[in-house]
């Protein structure tokens, strides 16, 4: 699970202690997510209520803020952090379950049309993170963290890949306030872009789901823009999750060969290692899902769960993003991953017009 | 293998849970989830 710089994971020592210790944390997960719920519904009521239209603002958004709020004035006290780190695990289980919500072709048609999209974005934004950084004087594996966070599943694949190349904990830091601080960012931009540009569910969700850098930033952005963007979203981001072991393994094998990172002896095991296993849980669902084993009502439950584990995760969104240390980590760094970030969001929003043009998504 | 990678990551956990509300939906022991 990626973990976070505004807050670091509790330690405790034994198994009841660590589960324990969890319950507070994730009833404030519950709490902020569905007070969002809440604030939604009641704008909606008082709206039909009086005759008003006033603009439905997702759950979504209003957990996020709410979260922002807590965490940068009052703070989150130390007794809820290590519940609050599991929106990760909350996000993870949520996407396993969506998969109830595919059949296994539309996710075979939309993946592979995502998998060919994710191929030309890593290639093209690997190589452009690449020069940046250099061009920007940053050390190189400080360079190779902020080229894989922006590109393939940000902070999972800083973490994943900073052990694979023995890169310093500051560059490791700098990396992850960098991505953070972008993906908060991306997650309101977004939808303002797609809605000011016309963009389908489809062709949204496509281009959040390859640009959007940390997978739960991702969820929410094509969650508030609707519902079928989210899923679109979801299945964007898992293909470039997918590919994390891959990418991760080459870089570990170039600093390898320059004597910079220890030798990866067992290939194959490194890549199981790597790989987001949430990913074989989609397909398993999704499978089970296109061969009829749930029934309609039984395919609502397992949709609404899901939902229910990604308002858990949005409230964790904001609660673990603090302001004020993402700001300490420097500017070089967070410079450059912006650049990065809007040079790729045009290649990826380039990319999703083209497809657009061609498959009519 | 070191005993760490051997342990299951929390990636698996999240994919135990999912299938177990997946498995309670199925056998009806989870009839309705409301939204």
């Amino acid at each position: 699970m990626a973990s976070s710089v505004a807050l670091p994971r509790a330690r405790a020592t034994s198994f009841p202690n660590r589960f324990f210790g969890l319950i507070p944390g994730i009833l404030l997960l519950l709490a902020v997510g569905y007070a969002g719920k809440f604030i939604e519904q009641s704008i909606a009521h008082y709206g039909k209520a009086h005759h008003l239209v006033l603009p439905n603002i997702e759950y979504v958004l209003w957990a996020i803020l709410l979260g922002l709020v807590i965490s940068n004035t009052v703070g989150v006290p130390q007794v809820f952090r290590a519940g609050v780190a599991t929106y990760e695990f909350w996000l993870k289980a949520g996407i396993v379950l969506l998969g109830a919500r595919f059949l296994l072709g539309d996710v075979l048609r939309l993946g592979g049309l995502s998998l060919v999209l994710v191929f030309i974005e890593l290639a093209l934004a690997l190589t452009f993170m690449t020069y940046l950084g250099r061009g920007f004087k940053l050390s190189p594996k400080l360079v190779t963290l902020l080229a894989v966070g922006s590109s393939v599943c940000g902070v999972s694949a800083i973490i994943a890949t900073q052990g694979a190349i023995d890169a310093d904990e500051e560059d490791a830091s700098y990396a992850i306030a960098a991505i953070l601080a972008l993906g908060a960012i991306s997650l309101f931009l977004f939808p303002v872009v797609g809605h000011a540009l016309h963009l389908s569910d489809h062709a949204y969700g496509l281009w959040a789901g390859l640009a959007v850098d940390n997978t739960a930033e991702a969820t929410a952005a094509g969650a508030l823009y609707s519902d079928a963007a989210g899923k679109v979203a979801v299945l964007a981001k898992t293909c470039r999750n997918a590919l994390i072991g891959f990418i991760v393994l080459g870089y570990a094998i170039y600093w390898a060969q320059k004597g910079q990172a220890a030798e990866v002896k067992d290939k194959g095991a490194f890549l199981w290692q790597k790989f987001p296993k949430f990913v074989l849980g989609f397909l398993l669902i999704s499978l089970l899902a296109t061969l009829g084993v749930f029934t309609k009502p039984q395919l609502t439950a397992l949709g609404n769960l899901s939902r229910w584990a990604f308002l858990l995760t949005f409230a964790g969104v904001g609660l673990r993003t603090n302001l004020r240390e993402l700001g300490k980590q420097g500017a070089r760094p967070f410079i450059v991953g912006a650049v990065g970030e809007v040079a790729i969001a045009l290649i990826t929003l380039g990319l999703v017009f083209g497809a657009d043009k061609w498959f009519h998504l | 293998m070191s005993k760490s990678q051997r342990r299951f990551s929390l990636d698996s956990w999240a994919v135990v849970l999912a299938l177990v509300a997946a498995l309670l939906v199925r056998t009806g022991i989870l009839k309705t989830v409301p939204w």
